[in-house]
């Protein structure tokens, strides 16, 4: 009732008191704290963040410390899910990898088109893919997405354009997610058999424990089925919807992991806007593989690591893709 | 018991039968915490409305069909800076909320004078609202379908040849399917598997269950005038003011109102 007396305040008169600081600090605490699902998984004692990152706001800190204070305290989840945005600031990135950029230009879209795919590619306006044959190897067909969702059908136009290939390169590097429902059909075609893939569970309660079942999600197969050797790179910038497309293929036996660890953070996310209007976004579920394997907070290792030299890159080479063509024509 | 007898039913604006549209403004303040600790406000001239009412000798019944779009926001809109290799401008502004309504309901006189009548019966109440949320750099899908069942009472009255009546509804007991406490859950996620629209939303309706009218309290209260400018047309005006209360999984307030003016044609 007193939110609803709040409400109606503000609907008469159009105001409400503004919170301090510390208020605010505890807001943003709480939220957190009521929503984030991944504080067991990470291993976060989030109540001593609070103690640490609110012991220097007073009543009277101004917006800048409250700011310094909050993105202190989610840069130590250190989570790709985690973003705060705040008027006339840089959204503020909890993860490290995406807030530094390390090695960002480890992937260079335009130096894969013009060097290992010698200019000759498909793509459409939206750029939502980019598809093409590896000058020197042509028998190996490449296809990147730059995030996994109303786009990922263009995998089955892919496989069937491609049916002269022997050998497939899927690119998930800098591949910022969006919805694993689509790939979820899309990736039918690589598997005979249902494969569970991953399971996940979300928060639905105010305390920590507070998650509903788990529920399992599965590799369905569409009726034709192809098993050519596929190498699925990653990186550090493969992340959410992503990297449940990447569990979706490592199980599958002609499927090869190479590149870097993803990134780490695979749960669904949401937003909410916080007391003060800033907007902060978090994931709100646990995802596990089906054995119950945990790579929330570590990304899904590949089984032969590699990035790509950035020197090269701008020669037109990318050395993971070298990789990738290695592990593709061992004997 | 005698409260929800004073709460009741869509609106009859008419004893006559006819077909009525019309078209207004609309108002919302909603304050969900499912995605905000802020309430969301806005105005809008894209409201409509029509309605279908046929008289019989015992019974009316009255079907009212009525939408709104508007975009609501906590403030200001502002912008922030995303990304650190490719920064660009994201713009935190308005969200659009969208509401469509169908109410039924059926009754009849248990007190009727010369120039004053008190109807009383029983109605359908169906409401659905999408309220995507514009978060800047991204957005956050809202929803929350209620279709529930409650009584009705209107009083209407006839002065100098005009027509109006004054009703008042509420759901007792509805299938209520809201955005889930996180906002995204499995069963959500599911519901969107088949990227088809009727699917989904039918996939998104079957996420609910059944509430009474604690923990979800939606009164309406509707007036409506009708003047005659002939023997088969009338000129109408309608308005109303609807509150929903919810409680689960996270508290939702939404107080709406609405003015419309139209057009009736009886028969």
């Amino acid at each position: 009732m007193p939110r609803l007396a709040t409400i109606l305040l503000l609907l008469a008169c159009g105001c409400a008191p503004e919170p301090t600081a510390p208020e605010l600090f505890d807001a943003i605490w709480t939220d957190v704290d009521t929503r984030y699902g991944g504080f067991a998984q990470r291993g976060v004692d989030w109540d001593a963040l609070g103690d640490t990152w609110s012991a220097g706001l007073r009543a009277d800190s101004d917006e800048d410390a409250l700011w310094d204070a909050v993105t202190g305290m989610l840069a130590e989840l250190d989570d790709g899910h985690v973003l705060l945005e705040a008027p006339d600031r840089l959204v503020f990135h909890s993860n490290r990898v995406y807030r530094e950029a390390i090695d960002d230009g480890a992937f260079d879209l335009d130096a894969i088109r013009d060097g290992e795919l010698g200019g000759d590619y498909e793509t459409d306006d939206l750029e939502q893919y980019t598809w093409g044959r590896l000058v020197d190897d042509p028998g190996v067909a490449y296809l990147h997405l730059p995030y996994v969702s109303d786009n990922t059908p263009i995998v089955s136009f892919w496989l069937d354009g491609e049916r002269d290939a022997d050998a497939l390169i899927l690119d998930l590097r800098h591949c910022f997610g969006g919805d694993f429902t689509w790939p979820l059909v899309a990736f039918a075609p690589f598997t005979d058999r249902v494969v569970p893939v991953f399971r996940s569970r979300t928060r639905n309660g105010p305390e920590r424990d507070d998650f509903s079942a788990w529920t399992t999600w599965k590799l369905e197969p569409e009726g034709r089925v192809d098993a050519r050797p596929m190498v699925v790179l990653t990186d550090r910038y493969t992340i959410s919807a992503a990297e449940r497309a990447v569990l979706m293929l490592a199980p599958l036996p002609q499927v090869t992991l190479v590149g870097t660890p993803t990134n780490g953070s695979q749960g669904t996310m949401t937003g909410r806007v916080m007391p003060n209007g800033w907007v902060l976004t978090l994931p709100v579920q646990e995802v596990e593989a089906p054995d119950g394997t945990v790579y929330e907070g570590v990304g899904i290792p590949p089984a032969v690591e590699v990035l790509a030299d950035e020197a090269l890159l701008a020669e037109g080479r990318d050395t993971a893709i070298e990789a990738a063509v290695a592990v593709l024509r061992a004997p | 018991m005698t409260w929800i007898l004073l709460l009741a039913s869509p609106t009859f604006a008419a004893p006559d039968s006819g077909l009525e549209l019309r078209w207004g403004v609309a108002a919302r303040l909603r304050d969900d915490e499912v995605f905000t600790e802020i309430p969301y406000r806005g105005v809008t001239p894209v409201h409509g409305g029509l309605a279908l009412s046929i008289d019989g000798d015992r019974l009316v019944h009255r079907m009212d069909l009525a939408f709104d779009h508007l975009a609501a926001r906590t403030g200001p809109d502002w912008q922030a800076t995303f990304g650190v290799t490719d920064a660009h401008p994201v713009t935190v502004g308005a969200t659009p909320f969208t509401r469509v309504r169908l109410d039924y309901a059926v009754g009849g006189a248990v007190v009727d004078r010369e120039r004053w009548a008190l109807d009383v019966g029983g109605a359908s109440l169906n409401r659905i609202d999408s309220t995507p949320y514009n978060l800047g750099w991204t957005s956050v899908f809202g929803y929350c379908g209620s279709f529930g069942v409650g009584p009705w009472a209107r009083l209407r009255g006839e002065v100098a040849g005009a027509r109006g009546s004054v009703a008042t509804t509420v759901p007792v007991v509805a299938w209520i399917a809201r955005s889930p406490y996180a906002a995204n859950d499995d069963p959500y996620i599911a519901a969107n598997r088949s990227h088809e629209g009727v699917a989904s939303f039918f996939g998104l309706m079957a996420t609910g269950a059944p509430e009474a009218i604690v923990p979800t309290f939606a009164p309406r209260l509707d007036g409506a005038l009708a003047v005659p400018v002939s023997e088969r047309f009338d000129l109408v005006a309608h308005a109303d003011v609807a509150l929903v209360l919810d409680a689960t999984p996270r508290a939702l307030t939404d107080l709406s109102a609405a003015l419309s003016v139209g057009a009736a044609v009886r028969f």
